[in-house]
């Protein structure tokens, strides 16, 4: 039988004509020219150019990363304040301690407990000796001349001190 | 060909993969070729054709959405409207007033610009299909060339096409018609032959 003699219209038992048949085995390799996937692996290649550090920011990025950078200080400081607070310091509690009457200690309760007949004594101190004995004082001049009563033992023991209220 | 591989090579070619891309390309680039090659009946138009195609795939500029189709079948469609655009710039043929109904299937100006397949395919049946194909009007060649070429379905040509499935019914049936009209002298010829 003649590859072009069919019964119906030319068409083999596949339902294909032979010259399908034939187009088919003489296309199914072929493919386009080198030189077309070349210019799409380059044009791929400069479109997914990494872009310098600058140029990877939009602006819906930097406000994404604005909005978290403001909701962490927030949660922050909402943080801290909820922190209990740290106890003060001795010199602190010292000076509380004593403001009632307003006489910092520079001795030990102990020490104080046991004086005998105290005597109240007035005194004008350099700001400097004052910050060596403890007293929260500016020593921006460290020699000026600042008037302070002092809590004196019998023996001449510095008790406690208080700075006169001007 | 596996939709589901061509969907994750182009997820990958999207997020900047390189080789998904150049996968994908193989995977598809004989058959769009060939389309295109037979459609147009020009080597050179095919290849743009298919360098086009695949040019907008890795712009994304097609929008192709997986939910609404197959890969393949998109490319096909994409190719089909490059290769008639095509055409239509060169004028190498003029597309029938009537529409579907109203034509032999044979192009009023046939294609005349493709010796190159002629070489190229150096078959004499296929030399006399492309010769027939090339005086059929486009709107019936690319419904038979997707039929019969690659095997199609009719209504992935009517995705492809763009086309009712009745429509490609009748375009299929008239297009052959008319194929078979044209090889008809070729077919009495290899007959006396043998």
């Amino acid at each position: 039988m003649n590859m072009f003699d069919f019964e119906d219209n030319h068409y083999n038992g596949n339902g294909r004509a032979p010259e399908w048949e034939a187009a088919r085995s003489a296309l199914a390799q072929s493919a386009p020219p080198d030189h077309v996937e070349q210019a799409l692996l380059r044009a791929f290649a400069k479109r997914h150019a990494p872009r310098p550090w600058y140029r990877r920011w939009d602006i819906d990025a930097v406000a994404s990363w604005a909005g978290i950078g403001a909701l962490g200080c927030v949660l922050a400081i909402v943080g801290m304040s909820l922190l209990p607070a740290a106890p003060p310091s001795v010199r602190v509690v010292r000076v509380l301690a004593a403001a009632d009457v307003g006489f910092v200690s520079i001795v030990s309760p102990e020490r104080m407990a046991a004086a005998v007949n105290p005597q109240l004594k007035q005194a004008d101190l350099p700001r400097s000796a004052l910050v060596q004995m403890g007293i929260p004082i500016v020593a921006d001049a460290p020699d000026e001349l600042v008037h302070a009563e002092l809590m004196v033992a019998a023996t001449g023991e510095p008790l406690a001190i208080r700075l006169a209220v001007n | 060909m596996n939709e589901t591989e061509d969907i994750q090579l182009l997820r990958a070619l999207r997020l900047g993969d390189a080789t998904a891309f150049q996968s994908l390309y193989r995977r598809h680039r004989s058959g769009l070729y060939s389309f295109a090659l037979l459609h147009s009946g020009a080597p050179e138009v095919a290849a743009d054709v298919v360098q086009e195609v695949f040019m907008g795939l890795l712009s994304d500029s097609y929008g192709f959405d997986p939910l609404k189709g197959m890969l393949a079948n998109f490319l096909y469609g994409v190719a089909r409207n490059l290769v008639l655009s095509h055409a239509r710039q060169n004028s190498r043929w003029v597309q029938p007033a009537g529409g579907d109904d109203e034509d032999d299937g044979l192009a009023q100006i046939v294609d005349t610009a493709a010796e190159p397949l002629a070489r190229l395919l150096d078959d004499e049946a296929v030399e006399h299909l492309r010769r027939a194909l090339a005086g059929l009007a486009p709107h019936y060649r690319d419904v038979v060339i997707l039929f019969e070429l690659h095997e199609k379905s009719y209504q992935e040509i009517a995705q492809i096409c763009q086309l009712e499935i009745g429509t490609v019914r009748s375009r299929l049936s008239r297009g052959r018609a008319a194929l078979a009209q044209a090889l008809a002298p070729y077919r009495a010829h290899a007959k006396d032959i043998a």
